[in-house]
């Protein structure tokens, strides 16, 4: 743990993390010791200055406090320590960007200060009244300007400067280059025209001060909207750190306490009352509530839970108090891991941002190329004053190229998309997962635990003869009672949930394969299959209608007989989700072929397939052979197949898949398995998951096509392509404005995308 | 065409050929990652204009530490995106982020700004 604690310390000075024994310096302030990265670093704190003295003090200080205080807890306050210490520097981040914000505003106001009277002298000229009155003054007002907007140049531009020239130093360019090499073009050339009018032929030479103020102007106002959208772009998954509770109420030796969510440990007895947070994972011990996990799941119908049951941290409990176990804290949490998962995400690359990639390490240089070609062409083909017009379009080209549309487009939609799939429950593993799910032809779903709730339910009762329905079920209810079998559970389930009071039985054998027997208030009460009724010998031909009945509806007949005699059918089911029917359809409407794929019987299936409104089935497919399944699938007319299974026994399937979606619940996410996660038990998931990557691709294809256009249009136009036919040139103000305005754009577009719903939410708002 | 226009076309024209050299055909050099005792491999990386070193080399299976320091005020370096190990940091100016990875198989993994302006290249050996 020490070794944890001691990878926080961080230099107040520079920010660096620094390990003690390897500080180059230390001192001391207030009883807090500091360590430096450098000679300079101590030198500055000692003096004095040092602008993240206060945090990096107080990081210190929890790495500090964080191993010998409390043993027990060790592991949590470390991890608390690092928290904390993320914390800050996500608080850091944020503040250094509001920072940079207030720096490029402030800029844009001086150099707007600047430019607007350098503007209106152009218009001036316009008016044949004004320029004959300004004329004797033509030279003086060129000095002027150029002194007044050296300034400007220098520090409102001096970002671009500095980056131009430190991307020069590196063989490197980047849209500083091309912003630079505009504005001081327009600069230099306004200033020779100043200062040695003779050198052109007299009246051919412009001035293009106020060029190079209004473009330094606008790209910063363009940068700094830019920082804006792009915070807004990234909020949605931190909302959801957000959501964490801050305390717990611990109960540790019989007392009940407030601790920091961070120092609860593994194990601890948490008490949750109606209204509150549950703080972190874990299994409840007493009581019961139904319990809002809309923060993880998406669903905002609240879950009945009692004991035994998981609750995840961040959810909401609505109705009754009860304890639980803690059983994952920090950073195990499936809210911690889902956000991890989100983040990876977000910061991958899908294919179709590949060719942009390639496209943009060449741009710049391209673009420098084509606007030396530009001047070329003019200066020697162009009309007169050819300086003036080779200068312009020169500058021009190079300032309304715009690496930077092209270079976000991608990211900036991904970002956005896979965060909001996140919002409804579904966790995109990465660009590529996104992508090929948009692409989808196919879904296989997985039977049991898919489309149905992978537990068997009590669904039909049919006495035969003298016994009654709740007789009949009571009885072999009672003698199910010790029995551990599924379907026998899900008799006894039943019985109880219509409010049969249930004895104990006097006698029980469990008959593996075949079911149980058992005495029952004297009566001898067998329960189980076709083959137990044979064995005791039963008249089995009286159950055969009902029993076939049962099978054709997909259900499994458990037969009962007392004291040797047929008295009825049950039937057990695993019983479709509430949402199967309506999810399924939805997809089919979406185009994509819906096939169910399972273990069961043909018979089964297709009663299943039936219910929900599917009809392709692949029945009595052994777990092994479903990958081989999906491999067919593929293989005709090269659909793309996503299969959706719950992500243990379907992996071989779900990683044959083109897109293998997990289906999990709550804390049991299959994180590791699949393409995409649903965390709720829905199918719905796989719907909004589809919806999603098909909205996110459209978006990026719409900010491409948009950053492609754009420049490719732009950049002919600027170069002054119009000129020969309709004597149309591009003002390089306007071509500044054009590429201020399309980095906005896309980011604006993919912003766009936080207003989507998905259908089952639009569905329900309606 | 006068002189005056040959002069300035063949100037063009030079510039168009060194900004080829220049910016295209210019290889850097690779630096490769130090390893520490504890078997984890470290690099300290400046950026300014681009990554300085833009081209590391690095040993497979090991844990690599990236200590991205951003020495400018040019918002454009202060995201380092590494997208195949699913990595984004932000650098806030004159502060050093060690970015952790574990490369597992050998080959060429590129590390770029936000906007992919500033490329570097990472080879894992």
């Amino acid at each position: 743990m020490a070794t944890k604690a001691k990878q926080v310390h961080v230099d107040p000075i520079c920010g660096m993390t620094v390990d003690p024994e390897r500080a180059a310096g230390v001192s001391e302030r207030d009883g807090q010791m500091y360590y430096f990265c450098s000679k300079g670093c101590k030198e500055k704190f000692d003096a004095g200055v040092g602008t993240n003295t206060t945090q990096a003090a107080h990081r210190d200080h929890v790495a500090y406090q964080a191993a010998p205080s409390q043993p027990q807890t060790a592991p949590a306050h470390s991890e608390h320590a690092h928290h904390q210490a993320e914390a800050l520097s996500e608080a850091d981040a944020e503040e250094a960007q509001e920072q940079s914000y207030r720096t490029m505003m402030r800029k844009f106001w001086f150099a707007t200060a600047v430019g607007i009277p350098l503007l209106l002298l152009m218009f001036a000229e316009f008016v044949p009244e004004w320029r004959h009155a300004l004329m004797p003054y033509h030279r003086a007002i060129g000095i002027v300007s150029a002194i007044v907007t050296l300034p400007v140049l220098a520090w409102s531009g001096s970002q671009f400067f500095a980056g131009a020239w430190n991307g020069f130093r590196n063989h490197n360019t980047n849209m500083d280059t091309l912003v630079a090499l505009g504005t001081g073009a327009a600069w230099a050339y306004s200033t020779v025209v100043a200062l040695a009018p003779n050198l052109f032929p007299a009246g051919t030479a412009g001035m293009y001060f106020e060029v190079a103020v209004i473009v330094i102007a606008l790209i910063l106002l363009g940068q700094a909207l830019e920082i804006r959208a792009k915070r807004r772009s990234s909020a949605a998954i931190r909302k959801l750190l957000e959501l964490q509770a801050k305390t717990a109420r611990v109960i540790r030796d019989g007392r009940e306490m407030d601790v920091p969510i961070e120092e609860v440990v593994v194990g601890d007895t948490v008490l949750v009352r109606p209204g509150e947070k549950v703080p972190v994972d874990g299994i409840i011990l007493e009581g019961e509530s139904a319990i809002d996990e809309s923060v993880v799941t998406g669903e905002s119908v609240p879950v009945d839970k009692k004991p035994k049951d998981t609750v995840i941290g961040s959810s909401v409990n609505k109705t009754g108090a009860f304890t639980f176990r803690a059983t994952k804290v920090g950073k195990e949490t499936a809210l911690a891991r889902i956000v991890e998962m989100v983040e990876r995400a977000q910061n991958s690359k899908p294919p179709i941002g590949r060719l942009v990639d390639k496209i943009s390490s060449y741009f710049v240089p391209s673009v420098m190329i084509i606007a030396i070609l530009t001047f070329l062409a003019w200066f020697n083909f162009g009309p007169e004053p050819v300086w003036n017009y080779s200068i312009v379009t020169m500058v021009s080209v190079l300032v309304i190229a715009c690496p930077c549309a092209l270079g976000l487009a991608t990211p900036i939609s991904l970002m956005v998309g896979v965060g909001k799939a996140a919002e409804y429950g579904v966790l995109i593993r990465n660009g590529e997962a996104l992508e090929t799910a948009s692409q989808l032809t196919t879904i296989v779903l997985d039977k049991t635990g898919t489309i149905t709730k992978g537990k068997p339910e009590l669904t039909d009762v049919l006495p035969l003869g003298v016994s009654d329905e709740a007789e009949l079920l009571r009885l072999a209810a009672i003698a199910d009672r010790r029995s551990e079998h599924p379907l026998a559970e899900a008799i006894v389930e039943g019985a109880r949930k219509r409010g049969i009071n249930l004895a104990e039985p006097e006698d029980f054998n469990a008959v593996p394969g075949h079911g149980v027997e058992a005495t029952v208030e004297g009566r001898r009460v067998l329960v189980g299959n076709l083959k137990l009724m044979k064995r005791e010998n039963v008249d089995v031909d009286a159950f055969e209608q009902q029993a076939a009945r049962l099978a054709d509806e997909g259900k499994t007949p458990m037969f009962v007989a007392v004291d040797g005699k047929p008295a009825g059918v049950i039937g057990v089911a695993d019983t479709i989700k509430e949402d199967s029917v309506a999810a399924i359809r939805a997809l089919e409407q979406m185009g994509i072929e819906v096939v169910m794929i399972t273990g069961d019987n043909e018979r089964t299936a297709k009663a299943i397939a039936r219910q929900v409104g599917i009809t392709r089935v692949l029945a009595e497919v052994l777990p092994e052979e479903k990958a081989q399944q999906i491999e067919k699938l593929q293989a005709e007319s090269g659909a793309l197949v996503g299969m959706v299974g719950d992500g243990i026994n379907d992996a071989p399937a779900l990683a044959q898949a083109n897109v293998g979606f997990a289906i999990g619940t709550g804390t049991d996410v299959a994180i590791e398995a699949a393409d995409v996660t649903l965390v709720g038990g829905s199918l719905w998931g796989v719907v909004t998951a589809i919806e999603t990557s098909r909205a996110t691709l459209r978006n990026i294809k719409q900010n491409l096509f948009g950053a492609f256009i754009y420049n490719v249009l732009g950049i002919p136009l600027a170069a002054g392509a119009l000129y020969p036919i309709f004597r149309i040139l591009l003002s390089p103000i306007i071509a500044g404005a054009a590429m201020a305005a399309s980095s906005i754009t896309v980011v604006t577009n993919a912003n766009r995308l936080r207003l989507f719903g998905p259908r089952r939410v639009r569905e329900m708002q309606s | 065409m006068n002189t005056t226009n040959v002069i300035v076309t063949l100037v063009g024209l030079g510039i168009i050929g060194w900004i080829i050299w220049y910016f295209w055909l210019w290889k850097g050099e690779s630096v490769a990652a130090r390893s520490s005792e504890r078997g984890v491999q470290e690099i300290d990386v400046t950026v300014k204009g681009g990554y300085q070193p833009s081209i590391i080399t690095a040993k497979a299976g090991q844990v690599l530490r990236l200590n991205f320091t951003r020495r400018e005020s040019t918002p454009c370096g202060e995201e380092v995106i590494l997208p195949d190990f699913g990595k984004r940091a932000h650098l806030p100016q004159d502060r050093t982020v060690p970015v952790e990875i574990r490369p597992e198989k050998p080959g060429e993994y590129e590390f770029t700004c936000g906007m992919n302006m500033y490329r570097g290249k990472l080879i894992v050996q």
